[in-house]
């Protein structure tokens, strides 16, 4: 029963939170206008910043999140503080006295009240996918030239898009080579698409056909060949310089 | 008006408004007499 009683009436407390401040420190905006009538500008400032800073701090805990009554606190006893030492002139050591007590007792008024986790911060929009590269994209045209070749059961055109499925394989794991290879790949690719479209919309193969796929499968293996070879010939390269430079640094 | 989602704490004790309430006698006490000290000392200076 007086759980309940007292549950109604942090209820009411939470939903008129915070507006008690300024009621509290009302009596320095009078102050303030007799200070200004009398042309007390020191007076008038510290009145003014007392009530305020009570604004503030009820604006504070208005909003109601985790943290928003300690800071409330601290806005009151900064507000109380300078008002008693600037409009109220009652020294420095009964103005700190002031502030701790506008501190302690706003942490006290409006402890028990419910408040609310800060919101997570807003999340950024997932980046678009990277466009697929080139050797991505010459993958997907050679899948659907194996496709074909599977469904026709051409053994030359299966026998080159494997050809080509391994020079693939290869500047995938040297990226590096696809300068060498990339006019390979627009012109055997792009040729033996173009094959392929002309066999699936019925045409029939010409006599030259299987000469030029036996053609296209060797000039894949040469590429291989030719890209390994210069790799070879880049490795002898580095392993003579590294020689010499040993050599002539007295570890040879 | 959108609603607070509003955490409800965890059964606070029946004691509460006495906390509240020394509360606010430290407020009035401390915010309250401030203002009236400076309310007074600015008429005093008025008529000084």
């Amino acid at each position: 029963m007086l759980d309940r009683a007292l549950g109604a009436w942090i209820g009411v407390r939470t939903r008129w939170r915070g507006l008690a401040l300024p009621i509290f420190a009302s009596p320095l905006l009078p102050a303030a206008l007799v200070f200004a009538i009398d042309g007390q500008e020191r007076s008038v400032t510290g009145a003014a910043l007392g009530f305020g800073l009570s604004l503030l701090a009820a604006r504070a805990l208005r909003r109601g999140r985790q943290g928003d009554s300690r800071k409330a606190a601290w806005l009151m006893a900064v507000g109380t503080g300078l008002a008693a030492n600037m409009a109220g002139h009652l020294g420095t050591p009964m103005s700190l006295l002031m502030a701790a007590g506008a501190l302690f007792g706003t942490r006290m008024m409006y402890q028990a009240l419910p408040e609310t986790p800060p919101p997570p911060p807003p999340e950024l929009p997932a980046a678009p996918p990277a466009p697929p590269g080139p050797i991505e994209q010459s993958r997907a045209r050679l899948a659907r030239i194996e496709a074909l070749a599977t469904r026709r059961a051409d053994p030359k055109l299966q026998g080159v898009a494997e050809a080509m499925e391994g020079v693939l394989d290869d500047l995938t794991a040297h990226p590096d080579r696809l300068p060498q290879a990339r006019r390979f790949l627009a012109v055997h690719l792009d040729g033996l698409e173009r094959i392929a479209a002309r066999l699936e919309a019925g045409a029939a193969p010409p006599p030259g056909l299987p000469s030029l796929l036996d053609e296209l499968t060797r000039t894949a293996g040469e590429l291989r060949e030719r890209l390994t070879r210069e790799e070879s010939a880049a490795l002898e390269i580095q392993v003579k310089v590294l020689s010499d430079r040993l050599r002539e640094e007295g570890f040879r | 008006m959108p609603e607070r989602n509003v955490t409800p704490a965890a059964s606070p004790p029946l004691t509460t408004p006495l906390v509240w309430a020394w509360g606010g006698v430290l407020l009035t006490a401390t915010t309250w007499l401030t203002g009236i000290i400076a309310l007074f000392s600015s008429i005093i200076g008025l008529f000084d």
